[in-house]
């Protein structure tokens, strides 16, 4: 099996601070789910930033999808966002002003798509995640496990390898947490797509094909 | 390109979510155009009306072509640059003339051109209330309607009545010598309102003769066939090395002069245009504070630097645009304004010496001045936006998504 994120080594000094990551080394292969817990203050968001490029490490590397990651390279950066990566997270983060069609699309305006094409894809995608019916609907007007799914849609739209969550039932009760793991779960099967999720809460490990723990900055699988 | 275009339509609906915080700032924006176009404007009006009132009292199309002084020598008008001046380009006629004066016994004070008959019927279409024009070579003069009258009044002198003139020389050392001539009217112009009025008209030759300066004229009357060209002739007259006068002359400087109030009114406009763009810079900073998160989320998704600097941008053109409409209506309404009631009160005010713009509008507002004002709007938001943009740009995404 070949691997999707190969961490080695990640350390995240913040200026002045105690290390607030110390050596994370794991790799993680093609379409596997993987979560990750940890205490409070662990470090699993910051773990996870640097994965999806959106903070760099103080120290050790990391490779996505067989590139070696360049933080020193804003425009390549930005390229690995929108295409390797998709994210999902805790507050949902949907656009208010725009519908869940629109929201859905909204990353193909940065990784361009024509309209049509966007439209197509994000209308399947809402298909998929069982919200077909409230194209037209803003986030104001979904509840939390909608607006997840909404999210989860717009985080498949660029067809990434890797996607990324935070928490992300983490506002969410225990029945619906379950529903999006399980359709997070079903995803990444049909698409081979690696979910890195990070959450509080133990029994979903279940869903898992490998849990991590991040103890003292360190990861370990249980 | 359609990036773009689905960037500015994505933009149209964050300002859609705030209809009323983007329509106080455009009309921030507004406030200020609108002060430029109706001053712009004012100042228009007036400069036109100078301008026509020149054209109704002056004859623009006759030039005054003279020598110069070029680096302390003088370019003097020879037949070979008459020549010249009368192959210009919109030339309709060009004769040569001399000017001196003579006074009468009595010293009435009397202006005298020198030209041949034919380039006076050439350059001016002379009307004869009486009489006839001069022979060639002889002291059969032309009265001008009002030098008539005068003559006729203060001298007792008629058409047909011999007269003696004084012509005064001054020798090298400045010692004025005299030289009496008899001259006999023969016949009189009717009135034209322009300069000729008050000439004595002869032949170009008699008058030249009675003069000891070595050239046989001293300038070149030009008539040009329309207002409007009269400049490019000018400008040519310059390249050949001589000097051109004449009533557009006052237009230029009307010009000049207009160009500079303008200049000084609009500066003053525009101050309200700074505190606009002042406006437009807090509310997009505001905005940008607001949607950090978003901000943060977006560049998550995929959005780079360039990016969120275009969409900031984008809105910052729509109310550069809403600004610039609003703010071409809004001056058009302050001309009307000024047109109305400022123009009947400056009547009221002044009475009969302004009665002149009673034919004309106050404020010129033309189709070029809202075009500009509209540019300008549109320049002042995006420049206004480049703070709150570049702001954007540089947010951390990691920190902007924490942020509440
Ligand atoms: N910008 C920052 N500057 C300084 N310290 C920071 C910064 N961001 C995070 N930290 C510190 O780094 C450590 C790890 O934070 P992180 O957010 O990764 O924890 P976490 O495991 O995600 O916690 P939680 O489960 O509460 O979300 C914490 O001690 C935190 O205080
Ligand atoms: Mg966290």
């Amino acid at each position: 099996m070949c691997t999707t994120i190969e961490a080695d080594h990640l350390g995240k000094v913040y200026r002045g601070s105690i290390p607030a990551l110390g050596e994370a080394s794991f790799t993680i292969g093609k379409g596997e789910f993987v979560t990750l817990i940890g205490r409070s203050g662990s470090g699993k968001s910051t773990l996870l930033n640097i994965l999806g490029c959106l903070d760099s490490p103080s120290s050790g590397s990391l490779t996505l999808d067989g590139e070696p990651v360049d933080f020193r390279d804003p425009a390549r950066l930005v390229s690995i966002r929108r295409q390797k990566i998709g994210f999902i997270f805790q507050q949902f983060n949907l656009l208010p002003h725009l519908t869940a069609q629109e929201n859905v699309e909204y990353p193909m305006l940065f990784n361009y798509r024509e309209p049509e094409v966007r439209a197509r894809t994000a209308g399947g995608l809402l298909e998929r995640v069982g919200l077909d019916g409230r194209r037209d609907h803003y986030p104001a007007e979904l509840s939390g496990g909608e607006q997840q799914r909404v999210a989860i849609a717009r985080a498949l739209v660029s067809n990434p390898p890797i996607i990324l969550a935070d928490e992300p039932t983490g506002n969410l009760d225990q029945k619906t947490s379950g529903e999006i793991f399980s359709l997070m779960q079903e995803i990444g099967r049909e698409r081979k797509a690696t979910f890195f999720i990070v959450t509080h809460e133990r029994e979903f490990g279940e869903y898992a094909d490998r849990s991590f723990r991040l103890v003292d900055g360190k990861v370990t699988a249980i | 390109m359609t990036k773009l275009l689905d960037f500015a339509r994505l933009s149209a609906r964050q300002l859609m979510k705030k209809r009323m915080r983007v329509l106080l700032t455009a009309f921030g924006i507004a406030i200020g155009i609108a002060a430029v176009v109706a001053m712009v404007s004012f100042g228009e009006g007036i400069r036109y009306q100078a301008i026509e009132t020149i054209r109704q009292q002056s004859d623009l199309t006759l030039i005054e072509v003279t020598g110069s002084i070029k680096d302390g020598t003088v370019i003097p008008i020879t037949a070979s640059k008459a020549d010249l001046v009368r192959k210009i380009p919109h030339v309709e006629a060009a004769g040569p003339v001399y000017r001196v004066s003579f006074s009468t016994l009595r010293q009435t004070y009397i202006d005298v051109l020198g030209i041949r008959a034919g380039d006076l019927k050439a350059l001016f279409r002379p009307v004869l209330a009486s009489g006839e024009l001069f022979p060639a070579s002889s002291n059969q003069v032309l009265l001008g309607h009002e030098l008539a009258g005068k003559l006729k009044k203060y001298e007792g002198i008629r058409e047909g009545d011999l007269f003696t003139v004084v012509i005064r020389d001054y020798n090298e050392y400045g010692a004025p010598s005299d030289r009496k001539l008899a001259v006999k009217p023969g016949g009189t112009l009717r009135a034209r309102e322009d300069a000729l009025d008050n000439l004595l008209i002869m032949d170009l030759d008699s008058v030249s003769a009675l003069s000891n300066e070595s050239m046989p004229y001293n300038a070149v009357y030009v008539r040009v066939d329309d207002p409007e060209n009269v400049m490019a002739v000018a400008r040519d007259v310059q390249s050949l090395g001589l000097t051109a006068n004449g009533a557009f002359r006052q237009i230029e400087s009307v010009n000049r002069f207009m160009d500079l109030v303008i200049l000084f009114l609009s500066i003053f406009a525009a101050i309200s245009l700074v505190v606009g763009a002042l406006m437009i810079v807090n509310t997009m900073v505001m905005s940008v504070y607001e949607r950090t998160r978003e901000i943060g989320v977006s560049m998550a998704l995929g959005a780079s630097q360039g990016d969120v600097v275009t969409l900031i941008l984008a809105e910052c053109l729509y109310i550069g645009m809403i600004g610039g409409i609003l703010g071409d209506l809004l001056g058009i309404f302050f001309s009307w304004v000024i047109n109305t009631a400022g123009k009947a009160y400056l009547l009221s005010q002044t009475g009969n010496l302004f009665s002149a713009f009673a034919r004309y509008d106050l404020a010129l507002v033309t189709p070029g001045i809202l075009v500009a004002a509209f540019l300008v709007a549109v320049v002042l938001s995006l420049v206004s936006g480049i703070y709150p943009a570049f702001q954007a740009a540089r947010l951390n995404p990691v920190e902007a998504i924490r942020h509440t």
